[in-house]
């Protein structure tokens, strides 16, 4: 049987009494209802600890009367608490790379998932991972830059309570426009460079600044159509070292997506370039692409043999923890080394750090 | 007195059906349809479950939609999918068991087993778009907008899938 037409009835066929073989006359609706009270219960246990943390972040004050300052009973408000921001970091997401405060976390952002339009949001709210490197999953008011990522598999759906700290959003399922959402939060979204940029905080200054840092990614291929490859690893090698640029992809529909990108220090770079926290020995390579994740750490430093500018890219394999620093030529990265990699939002971007199960 | 209808009044719309009358007419198709595309009944309970919980939840919305069926289908595929993601594995599939199948439905047994077993080695996105375009008899495109993919990259599945039951087929037949 070749003819696809008769393959095509086959499969028809098929399915068909396949079909048939199910069991069916269960009690769905009841089953069903009972999962919606669960899921019910579950979605308002945690709004309950949002709504707590609100009740503890906000700061009240009493607001007076205009024209009677003696009077002190007409209503209280929260005011904002911001603070001027004084240094800021640049964050990217697929072509988009917009600066953020430098002292703000990581943490997750609206999906959908494909069975449903409405955005959830799995992880947080707030950042899941802070700046120095500690885990703030409990805290949930700690200002944050969140990427579409599960980072739990309890996820709450939209819309969402007033948030709490303010954050960043790149690639978010959040309509483009302005939104207030209480507490003197607003959120404005915009489509920027092939994605959207939310952004929602009290201070306008800082939204605004936000939203004009949106620009082309530079420093990463924003996609590749296939997996990073090491490239321009001369003989003599790099002599000093002087920067290393870390690219993350994750394979998405077309190739692989840029998700995470930062530049390692030079002490970091030098100490990685020189074979520390590399191990000796070849790593097998029967573990690659099992979660379909590669940094790409693009060094750049002097010739060793000569005065010009040279890179060398080496692929790191995350989710195996090993790095391919030559074609075929792949070591195992000891705990060290991969801690120095992921000194930055990589935990909470990468399923090789964050598992499965979020 | 007998009151004659008002000719000029268009007729009412007619109600919504509520979530548990339209379960009980619709739920064993859901049932064979996740069967199907999930390849066990534990899985296809899970699956339908799952989508008919978040149906529930908003039923006013989902059962004013022209089509409810529609939209719980993509959520039992979506379901099934999510699931597969979290857990990186496909749900155990169940074999076709033929005891002693008569002469006459041999062909038709060895045939069924064919495709149950190309499904089975079919990754879960794959495997529902050969369902959804052989059991549902969907439109390509109306595939990719279910899987929010390219209408390409279904018949690039499907053609897949064709390709492999050819080979089977083929190799039952030496």
């Amino acid at each position: 049987m070749t003819d696809d037409a008769d393959l095509e009835r086959t499969f028809r066929e098929g399915l068909r009494h396949a079909a048939g073989r199910a069991e069916v006359g269960l009690p769905l609706a009841a089953r069903a209802k009972a999962g919606a009270r669960t899921r019910r219960r579950r979605r308002w246990a945690v709004v309950g600890a949002v709504a707590a943390v609100v009740t503890v972040a906000g700061v009240t004050v009493v607001v007076r009367g205009g024209n009677s300052p003696e009077r002190s009973d007409d209503h209280t408000a929260t005011e904002p608490t911001v603070a001027p921001v004084t240094e800021w970091r640049a964050e990217s997401w697929h072509n988009l790379t917009v600066d953020v405060p430098a002292d703000w976390g990581w943490g997750t952002a609206p999906l959908t998932m494909s069975f449903d339009d409405t955005p959830v949001l799995c992880g947080g709210p707030g950042a899941d991972l802070g700046v120095d490197g500690a885990r703030r999953r409990a805290e949930g008011d700690a200002p944050w830059v969140g990427r579409p990522i599960m980072l739990s598999d309890a996820c709450l759906a939209a819309p969402f309570q007033a948030p709490v700290a303010p954050y960043v959003w790149l690639g978010a399922a959040v309509e483009p426009g302005t939104e207030e959402l209480g507490d003197g939060y607003t959120q404005e979204t915009v489509e920027a460079f092939g994605t959207t940029l939310t952004v929602a905080s009290q201070d306008p200054g800082l939204r605004r600044h936000v939203l004009e840092s949106a620009r082309a990614t530079t420093d990463c291929e924003a996609r590749l159509p296939s997996r990073p490859a090491v490239a321009g690893m001369p003989i003599e090698g790099l002599d000093p070292v002087h920067s290393a640029q870390l690219c993350a992809y994750q394979k998405g529909e077309d190739g692989f997506d840029l998700v995470y990108a930062a530049t390692l220090d030079e002490a970091t770079a030098q100490a990685l370039y020189a074979g520390d926290g590399l191990g000796s020995q070849s790593a097998t390579n029967l573990c690659a692409g099992k979660f379909d994740e590669y940094l790409r750490v693009r060094f750049s430093g002097k010739d060793a043999m000569g005065s010009a500018e040279l890179t060398a890219d080496w692929v790191v394999d995350p989710g195996c923890q090993q790095v391919e620093i030559g074609p075929g030529f792949v070591l195992p990265l000891k705990a060290a080394c991969l801690a120095a990699l992921t000194r930055n939002g990589l935990p909470v971007v990468l399923r090789s750090f964050i598992g499965m199960l979020g | 007195m007998d009151v004659e209808p008002d000719a000029d009044r268009p007729a009412a719309a007619p109600a919504p059906p509520t979530f548990d009358e339209w379960v009980a007419a619709r739920g064993s198709s859901l049932l064979r349809f996740a069967y199907v595309v999930t390849g066990s009944q534990h899985a296809a309970e899970d699956a339908v479950q799952d989508a008919l919980a978040r149906a529930c939840e908003r039923w006013d919305r989902v059962g004013r939609t022209t089509d409810p069926d529609t939209y719980v289908r993509r959520m039992i595929v979506n379901a099934h999918i999510s699931r597969w993601r979290r857990t990186r594995r496909e749900s155990p599939v169940e074999a076709l068991v033929a005891a002693d199948p008569q002469p006459d439905l041999a062909d038709r047994v060895g045939t069924e087993s064919a495709v149950w077993a190309v499904c089975a080695d079919l990754p879960p996105r794959q495997r529902a778009a050969v369902v959804l375009r052989f059991y549902e008899d969907l439109e390509y495109a109306e595939i990719a907008g279910l899987l929010s993919c390219s209408e390409a990259t279904v018949r690039s599945h499907v053609h897949r899938a064709l390709g492999a039951l050819r080979a089977r087929l083929t190799e039952e037949d030496r």
